[in-house]
């Protein structure tokens, strides 16, 4: 009786163990690069694919998001094809910010389908740093 | 019957050591490390004065302070006269320089015409992220 009883409380031991090591391994990660130039978006995405890589089960999202007068340039399809299709096949969202767009005349609809928009560039890298524990990198 | 009980107390009180044996290894990994990404060379005087004063800040806690450059800038570390000048006083402050090779190779500088006392990094962008992943405070410029 004794001895089942020792077992039992070893066992009980053990899976708290267990537990209490398995809850950091459950956080994944989650990054965002900030940048104002359209070129940055190659090694942005080799960046990512080197992430997820190495996180293996634990990669999470990888968003970029894009702000300034470049943005201008998003609106030429055929010359982002190549970087929408990269992110893509990388897991990565591309986003832009409102205010620059509204600055520059550009509707959404002139976008890439693969393109999101956020309302302000700024406040959305502060929100994932804040509520969702982002690594967060500005170009 | 006896050995038993004594026993599993014996495992017992390893099973709650261990945990605190585990934090203690954590321990010494727990020192303060900064990275900081720039874009401009002239930056540098400012970061060195930050890392003095964390250093101060920190004490025995402080860590490792590195910086990467990324960018056109990469073509003023060509001038080795200057960048002799940035490098010594890096070793004073404690601080490692290293340079993000996508941006030497994009902006065609060679790596021979570069100090050798400068570490380079593939790609830049991603050694920033690998090294806020392992704790380090992150800031860009």
């Amino acid at each position: 009786m004794k001895k089942s009883i020792g077992i039992l409380v070893v066992l009980i031991m053990m899976s708290i163990n267990i537990k209490a090591q398995s809850t950091p391994a459950g956080e994944k990660n989650n990054y965002v690069v900030s940048t104002t130039k359209i070129p940055q978006l190659q090694p942005i995405i080799l960046t990512a694919e080197a992430l997820r890589e190495e996180d293996g089960e634990n990669y999470g999202e990888f968003q970029i998001v894009m702000y300034g007068p470049n943005v201008m340039e998003l609106t030429d399809k055929k010359k982002m094809e190549p970087f929408t299709r990269k992110a893509k096949a990388a897991g990565v969202e591309i986003l832009v910010c409102k205010i620059s767009l509204d600055r520059l005349g550009i509707e959404p609809k002139d976008l890439d389908d693969y393109i999101q928009v956020v309302d302000h560039a700024y406040t959305h890298l502060i929100q994932l740093q804040k509520n969702k524990n982002y690594y967060s990198l500005q170009l | 019957m006896k050995k038993y009980l004594l026993s599993s107390i014996v495992i017992l009180l390893t099973m709650i050591a261990s945990p605190v044996n585990a934090q203690a290894q954590i321990e010494p990994q727990s020192k303060e490390n900064y990275v900081i990404l720039t874009k401009k060379i002239p930056q540098l005087q400012p970061i060195y004065l930050t890392a003095e004063t964390l250093m101060e800040e920190d004490g025995e806690n402080f860590g490792k302070f590195e910086v990467i450059i990324c960018g056109q800038t990469v073509q003023e570390l060509k001038d080795k006269d200057m960048m002799q000048e940035y490098i010594k006083k890096a070793e004073k402050a404690n601080v490692d320089l290293v340079v993000c090779g996508f941006s030497l190779n994009k902006f065609g500088v060679d790596r021979k015409d570069i100090s050798s006392q400068l570490r380079i990094v593939e790609n830049g962008i991603l050694y920033n992220l690998q090294l806020q992943k392992k704790g380090y405070t992150s800031i860009s410029l």
